[in-house]
């Protein structure tokens, strides 16, 4: 009984025949883009050179299957056949949209502060305001931020061994590497 | 003989956390060093970059020197492996570190000249670098499998005159170390081989002694094993005098082939190092290599892994870098040419 | 050493064990077999990097308990590896990718203890395998030498064959999908003139996008998103469930370990092939021929079996290249080599003449240490499944936490943390979109062996295209491929079929929608007091985590 629940296919909302169609047709017009920029950015390299392929060979032979197939999918999403069934994710809804959007600014932060920063603080920051993201409460973000931090970074840099970047924490670190 | 593996183990497994716990206590209170070299290097700790993966060649007889400059300098070095792009990326981040001695570097030679390939796009050349010393030198040999036609390299380079573009060498990438001591070759002996790119010297090596190619150029090291299993026979020294344990071996000087293998560990500073905390910085190098020649374990490890160790100072290592960089800026044109 | 075999090698193998039973050996078997677990569940962190950290040990505690313990970390984190896969959906690497589709399934429906006990054992059967066929069947390594360019050509052509396999019932978004990853591996120097391909003028990205990065992006990161829509701020799971599989489980493992571990060990065997591809293979064969095919997608344990066993029969062949030949066939052979080398022994037969008692300790310690792997890990799995107990936002921040902490260590630059974003990102509208994601794991480890060796073939027959078919194992494995993908889309059109003539009788009679609805809500409710009192301290059961 416990064994068929599936948490993630609980959100009420499904798609409505008109939205899964029009994003297959996105997806369908975004995969012929790439193709075509892929074979744009190809006429940069050979495609030949002597008798061998040259740099473009494979680019444009994957290009120009990409383009293809990614046709008959906008073409096939544009008559609608597309179907919702029992196994597609359901659409994204706006709350939950905002909340990834977030986290995945929270990340895109994250890369950039890591030398600034340096690991520890960075990712204490990090994982806790992705707590908060995920419907966490700030007492438990602040525990899992920190608690996170220092496991994951005493773990890299004592057991294994690796050095991960200190910061502006490396007067009160440098003693631990 | 047991008890005393059994101590190490206990210790290689306690050492670290406690080294960890004890330095944390011990240092924790000073502010950091500075560029002056009177109290260079103070206790500020010193970062090694080594721009391979930890584990290679270059990367376990930098590990094995560390502790012995450590011994010299009075305070801890950080290996820090910054791989990528055949060492650019680890250069870049070398050649961009503050000068203070704090950040050093392996700028091993010729691996460190990529950037004479302007299409690597590096932002770095020989000035961007203070070398401070030369601690190892790999000699190199031309290779063939043992189960194939060849035997000596006058019948390749015969061969390959008769019928330019029919003997194939493997490489490690075009352009790589091996790449242009295969075009030096070329050059000296008039032939024209065909090039064959891999990713990895496994299927390098593979294909040599599967005889899918004719010859391989590398370092000692990399045929080591498989000259002593007799899967593979050294063809010429790529070397002005015989190979140590390869006397029998042809030097290519002898044949008159101008194609010498010159690969060195080379450490450096960023430019712009205060010329007082250079020297610190040699005098310690050159100590720490003695002492480890001293030491029979490090010694043990050169030997089994086929390095050359030993010190040079820093004006040696700065000709020999310009000598290379004017070689190299000849034959990667040459080498990508081909192509 | 080939005369006189039999007795021999079993004299030799007796003594090997003995070696390895002494305190000392199992202290080192141990230790690497523990820190393997730890790498392998740490996405990112591979075992080279490990193994080589831990070169230096072998220096001061000599070759024998040394070289145990780096072997030990290698097949130790396919064990650890495991489960961040099945529990989660973060593969640590491209070729946990094929465990991931149905564990992660399992892993859903409650399942998850039984999936890893599968894959513990399996895991087991393909090491144990392994070692049987590296002692028995190590003169086969020869007969690689006579494979060339083509003839890798031609098992990534049959590679490409799987993804139509893989694409389950969206056969066109799926070769979408396989033409993207192979487009990622274009990415880098290109292997005909060796210039840099659309890197962007940056050296980061010459040795290719990571792959690690992309594959936690797509597959991990992208789950974890999904996983915001949930209402519920509970764990994802109420109870921890079976832990034992069933008789069916195991009845149904069989086939697919027996299939996986000979896959693996033959694919292990030739240097420089694409190893994730072994997972695939036992996947699309498990998919395509098993009883439990129907239920593919939904959880099936076949899913899991056929490619954990795969993956470590082919993690102890691909020793079999360096033990009779020499030649290290991967990065992480290489430090091990390395570990031989710095004790002046040289892999290859010379080691089984002179240094024999070395030579067979090390194998019978690859034995030794599996079944320690398998008795430190079955216990553990009830500690693991408590994963799934933890609050799902604090859950978010520490796998979210993992994946930067992962990006970063692969070549410690901040650049694979965007790569992670990128992909995650795209991994997310694929799925939205029903597109199927597992193809772009496996073509984007095809595409530079494809272009690779093409161009090494015709670099080698002077430009002749015909080479190409010119051996009887390249001829071969393009017919098959062909075959397969002639052959796919007529059975899968049949597949179809019965899928919707069956789909016809649940929609009559079947269980409607609305019934397992409320059933979920109930035992949701039910469980919420024991809930609760695990919000308010997240972090022990957390940290285990990592």
């Amino acid at each position: 009984m416990v064994a068929l629940e599936d948490v993630t296919a609980e959100s009420e909302s499904t798609w409505s025949p008109t939205g899964f169609r029009i994003a297959n047709i996105v997806g369908a017009a975004l995969a012929v883009a790439l193709a075509a920029a892929l074979l744009i950015a190809s006429q940069e390299y050979a495609f030949r050179v002597r008798s061998l392929p040259g740099p473009a060979f494979f680019p444009v032979i994957i290009g120009v299957a990409m383009l293809g197939l990614s046709i008959a999918w906008l073409v096939l999403a544009l008559l609608g056949r597309y179907r919702v069934d029992a196994d597609t994710e359901p659409p994204p809804d706006r709350s939950a949209m905002v909340r990834a959007v977030a986290s995945l600014g929270v990340v895109t932060a994250s890369a950039f502060a890591m030398q600034p920063l340096g690991y520890p603080l960075t990712v204490a920051i990090a994982v806790a305001i992705l707590t908060l993201l995920a419907r966490g409460r700030l007492r438990a973000a602040i525990p899992t931020g920190l608690g996170f931090a220092v496991v994951s970074f005493l773990l890299v840099t004592t057991v294994l061994g690796v050095q991960l970047p200190t910061g502006v924490l490396r007067p009160l670190l440098v003693g631990l590497l | 003989m047991d008890r005393r593996i059994a101590s190490a183990a206990l210790a290689a497994i306690i050492l670290p956390l406690a080294l960890a716990g004890c330095s944390s206590l011990t240092s924790s209170g000073d502010g950091g060093g500075g560029g002056d070299a009177a109290d260079f290097p103070g206790s500020e700790p010193i970062t090694m970059i080594v721009p391979f993966s930890a584990g290679g060649s270059s990367d376990l007889m930098v590990r094995g020197l560390v502790p012995f400059m450590e011994d010299e300098l009075g305070t801890s070095i950080i290996v820090e492996n910054t791989v990528g792009a055949g060492g650019q990326i680890g250069l870049t981040s070398l050649a961009n570190a503050t000068p203070d001695g704090h950040t050093i570097g392996l700028t091993n030679l010729p691996s460190a000249l990529a950037y004479v390939n302007e299409d690597r796009g590096a932002t770095y050349d020989q000035d961007s670098f203070e070398a401070l010393a030369t601690v190892n030198r790999f000699r190199g040999i031309v290779a063939a499998s043992s189960t194939g036609p060849w035997t000596s390299i006058e019948q390749v380079v015969e061969a390959a005159q008769a019928a330019p573009g029919t003997i194939t060498v493997g490489v490690d990438g075009l352009g790589g170390d091996d790449h242009i001591v295969v075009t030096a070759f070329e050059e000296a002996a008039g032939v024209d081989f065909t090039i064959v790119p891999f990713d990895d010297g496994s299927e390098k090596m593979t294909a040599l002694i599967g005889n899918q190619i004719d010859l391989s150029f590398g370092s000692v090291p990399t045929f080591r094993a498989q000259i002593e299993t007799g899967s593979v026979s050294a063809l010429a020294a790529l070397d002005a005098e015989p190979i140590v344990g390869l006397e029998d071996v042809p030097t290519t000087e002898s044949l008159g082939y101008d194609a010498v293998w010159e690969s060195y560990n080379v450490l450096s500073a960023p430019a712009g190092l205060d010329a007082g905390v250079r020297d610190t910085l040699e005098a310690a190098i050159e100590a720490a290599s003695e002492a480890a020649m001293q030491d029979a374990d490090f010694e043990a490890q050169m030997t089994n892994g086929g390095y050359e160790f030993g010190f040079q100072d820093s004006a040696w290592t700065n000709e020999k870098w310009t000598d290379l960089d004017a070689l190299w800026r000849e034959l990667v044109p040459l080498a990508l040419a081909q192509q | 050493m080939k005369g006189d075999v039999d007795v021999d090698i079993l004299a030799q193998l007796l003594a090997g064990f003995q070696t390895v039973l002494t305190p000392v050996n199992l202290l080192f078997a141990l230790a690497g077999c523990v820190m393997g677990m730890v790498v392998g569940i740490l996405p990112g962190f591979g075992p080279p990097a490990a193994m080589a950290l831990l070169l230096p040990v072998t220096f001061v505690v000599g070759p024998v308990p040394g070289i145990i313990m780096i072997a030990a970390i290698l097949y130790g984190s396919m064990y650890g590896g495991t489960i961040t896969a099945v529990l989660l959906n973060v593969p640590g690497e491209p070729s946990s990718v094929a465990t991931t589709l149905e564990g992660y399934a399992l892993a859903k429906q409650g399942r998850g203890g039984p999936a890893l006990v599968i894959a513990a054992a399996g895991s087991f059967v393909g090491a144990t395998v392994g070692i049987i066929g590296m002692v028995l069947f190590a003169p086969l390594a020869t007969a690689v030498l006579g494979l060339g360019a083509r003839d890798y050509f031609a098992i990534g052509v049959l590679g490409l064959s799987l993804v139509v396999g893989l694409s389950g019932r969206n056969v066109l978004k799926g070769l979408v999908c396989a033409l993207i990853g192979l487009a990622i591996g274009l990415v880098g120097l290109d292997p005909v003139l060796g210039t840099p391909r659309f890197t962007g003028g940056m050296p980061e990205l010459f040795d290719g996008i990571d792959l690690v990065a992309v594959v936690m992006g797509l597959f991990g990161l992208s789950e974890m998103l999904i996983g915001l829509e949930q209402r519920v701020s509970k764990g994802r799971l109420t109870k921890i469930g079976r832990i034992a599989p069933t008789r069916e489980d195991w009845r149904r493992s069989v086939g697919p370990m027996a299939r996986g571990s000979i896959i693996g060990f033959f694919v292990g065997l030739l240097p420089g092939s694409p190893g994730t591809a072994a997972t695939f293979f036992s996947y699309a064969l498990e998919r395509r021929w098993s009883k439990g095919r129907q239920q593919f997608g939904r959880g099936a344990i076949e899913g899991v079996a056929g490619p954990e066993t795969a993956n470590n029969s082919l993690g102890i062949a691909t020793m079999v290249p360096m033990f009779t030949l020499g030649i290290p066939s991967s990065v992480t052979m290489a430090i091990m080599m390395g570990a031989f080398i710095v004790h002046g022994l040289t892999p290859g037969p010379l080691l089984f003449r002179d240094h024999p008692d070395v030579a067979w300790a090390i194998i019978a310690s690859l034995f030794v240490g599996n079944v320690i792997l398998l008795i430190l890990n079955v216990p553990l799995i009830r500690v693991w499944l408590y994963i799934l107990k933890i609050p799902y936002a604090v859950l978010f921040g520490i796998v979210v936490g993992l994946m930067i902490l992962g990006a970063f260590l692969v070549t410690g630059t901040a650049l694979n943390i965007l790569v992670l974003l990128v992909f995650g990102v795209f991994g997310y509208v694929l799925r939205k979109l029903d597109v199927p994601l597992a193809p772009i794991a496996l073509t984007m480890v095809l595409g530079s062996i494809l272009e690779e060796n093409l161009v090494r073939a015709l670099l080698l027959s002077d430009g002749d295209v015909t080479t190409l078919v010119g051996s009887p194992f390249s001829a071969i494995l393009l017919t098959v491929a062909a075959l397969a993908l002639v052959g796919a889309p007529l059975l899968s059109m049949g597949a179809k079929r019965l899928e919707r003539r069956r789909q016809r009788i649940v929609d009559m009679g079947g269980l409607p929608t609305g019934a397992v609805a409320t059933l979920d809500a109930a035992d949701l409710a039910d469980a919420d007091p024991s809930d609760r009192s695990s919000t308010d301290r997240p972090t022990p059961t957390a940290s285990k985590g990592e």
